[in-house]
């Protein structure tokens, strides 16, 4: 017995072996990178820069106030396309489960449309809508709609229809059929898509600051580049990641804080 | 027993019986609003008084004129040739990173932040530092496309290569088989499928990769072409030539899709959850 024992835990080890922490060895991982990082960057300054002037590139950016100017900027059109997307996606997705005609009609296209990559459209929004805060907001909305609106309909669609049958048995109003049954239900589905939204979301912001006009953070990565300013560039597609990596958290966060409401039915 | 057989199967058969008719309704519904919003489309753009709006009609006539020049074909065969090698030396690299450090703890753990950190930044994102690199060039080009199907190979690799049944892994060290077999004979195909899927994930994002490079450093493709249509005022051929974006990645992923079934028949993702 032990020793079938401990030939399964030779056999565990055999496969899934090595030390250390996950959190250490990620630290670990980055410390190595940025050692590496230096060395390349002594010998090769132009192109790589280094740790310590992507660093300082990042302080100069903040002191005068030109990554909190950019940071605005981005953040209102980013909320504003989310907020749209958020209640249009949630709306049109409970909304399809009630009007089979609707969802019978129209599924196909927002699965075709989803199909288009918002980056090829970029052109033809600049010259039909500008570059304005409404334009740019646009692209963020119709980067983001699509995974809520997906989601939203697959939660939807799966309500209990023993709920909906009592429902419909005590002469529920629709009004209220929508507020103790459809959106309840569908909430934690809808937070799936909206984390997915929340990460679309940020990359149409860059869409829009990169090919309407050049404001926010990806107007200040556009104009370092053109200057072949490397630290700055590198400081900001740093910063990009980090941010992209918090609101993909702040999204999983959503998500599970919504998840224990999933009943049981289906699966 | 009887009695309950014959009722199911004469609803079976009366389910297939109208099977076809639900089917055409259907059909019928999707086409009328098709018919619909094209209507409304163009309706609306003639109170359009600037010109700049696409129409269904402009895009219809503008097709014979982006499809018979021979340009447009060379950029596409241009942009095609990019994805599918960026995406070849993508997902070669990304699936033997991804069974490494699938399997090798400590390599995961050490390159966690940064495949993490790359698969989350949004593409454009790397544009400026591709340019800079690189040069406002095909490579540039090359590079991100190759970076961006990386990055999905990887993570669905290592994903396939932990959920590897105990069995298996067991009678693998029972029959004391190498390291370097175990790899290829027993966690390669048995992540086939997660590869699969993370190419089909690759498609979209490489498409999107070569498009934003060719935006921005003016690298000559199917990206250019809907740009300079755009900028020149024929928004519509720029519609088409986005059209053309679209069916190659649903070809793309349709072909993926096909090849795993193909390949890794036993898989079932929708039965795994």
């Amino acid at each position: 017995m032990t020793q079938n024992h401990s030939s399964a835990a030779r056999a565990r080890r055999y496969f899934a072996s090595g030390p250390g922490h996950p959190v250490v060895l990620g630290a670990v991982g980055l410390g190595i990178g940025l050692v590496v990082w230096q060395i390349a960057g002594s010998a090769e300054p132009v192109l790589l820069s280094t740790p310590g002037r992507a660093w300082n590139a990042f302080i100069e950016l903040v002191v005068s106030g030109k990554l909190f100017t950019a940071l605005g900027e981005s953040g209102v059109i980013f909320l504003i396309g989310l907020a749209i997307a958020i209640v249009v996606g949630v709306g049109y997705g409970i909304l399809v489960t009630r009007a089979r005609l609707l969802r019978e009609g129209t599924q196909w296209l927002v699965y075709a449309l989803q199909a288009v990559p918002m980056v090829a459209v970029a052109p033809i929004v600049l010259i039909v809508m500008g570059f304005g805060v409404g334009a740019k907001s646009f692209v963020v909305f119709a980067s983001a709609v699509f995974p809520i609106l997906i989601n939203t309909m697959e939660g939807a669609r799966h309500a209990p229809p023993e709920l909906l049958d009592t429902a419909h048995i005590f002469r529920s109003s629709e009004r209220r059929i929508w507020r103790d049954l459809l959106i309840p239900h569908t909430v934690p589905y809808a937070m799936t898509g909206i984390r997915q939204g929340i990460a679309m979301a940020f990359v149409g912001t860059l869409v829009a600051e990169f090919f309407l006009n050049a404001t926010g953070i990806g107007g200040l990565m556009l104009s370092a580049s053109s200057r072949f300013d490397i630290s700055t560039v590198l400081a900001l597609t740093v910063l990009s990641a980090v941010i992209a990596v918090s609101l993909m958290g702040l999204g999983r966060l959503l998500e599970s804080r919504f998840s224990s409401w999933r009943g049981e039915e289906g699966r | 027993m009887s009695v309950t057989e014959s009722t199911r199967s004469i609803a079976v058969a009366a389910g297939a019986l109208r099977a076809p008719k639900v089917r055409q309704r259907k059909v019928l519904l999707v086409a009328a609003t098709a018919l619909l919003i094209l209507l409304i489309w163009q309706i609306a753009s003639a109170f359009d008084a600037s010109g700049l709006v696409p129409t269904p009609s402009g895009i219809l006539l503008a097709m014979p004129g982006v499809f018979t020049n021979p340009s447009f074909w060379i950029d596409t065969l241009d942009t095609s040739l990019a994805i599918l090698e960026g995406l070849a030396i993508g997902v070669v690299f990304g699936t033997l990173i991804g069974l490494l450090t699938g399997r090798v703890r400590w390599l995961r753990g050490l390159t966690a932040p940064y495949v993490a950190g790359l698969y989350a930044v949004p593409l454009l994102a790397l544009v400026p530092l591709a340019t800079i690199w690189l040069g406002y060039s095909p490579v540039a080009r090359l590079a991100l496309i190759t970076v961006a199907a990386l990055l999905p190979c990887i993570v669905s690799t290592v994903d396939g290569a932990r959920k590897i049944a105990r069995e298996l892994e067991d009678a693998a060290f029972v029959l004391h088989m190498p390291k370097r077999r175990v790899l290829f004979d027993l966690v390669f195909p048995a992540t086939l499928p997660y590869i699969m899927a993370g190419v089909n994930v690759a498609i979209g994002r490489a498409i999107v990769a070569a498009i934003a490079v060719e935006f921005l450093a003016s690298v000559p493709g199917l990206g250019r072409f809907i740009l300079i249509n755009a900028r020149s005022f024929h928004q519509d051929a720029s519609i088409v030539g986005v059209f053309v974006l679209v069916v190659l990645g649903v070809l793309g992923t349709t072909a993926v899709e096909a090849a795993r079934r193909r390949m890794a028949p036993w898989h079932n993702p929708r039965g795994e959850k």
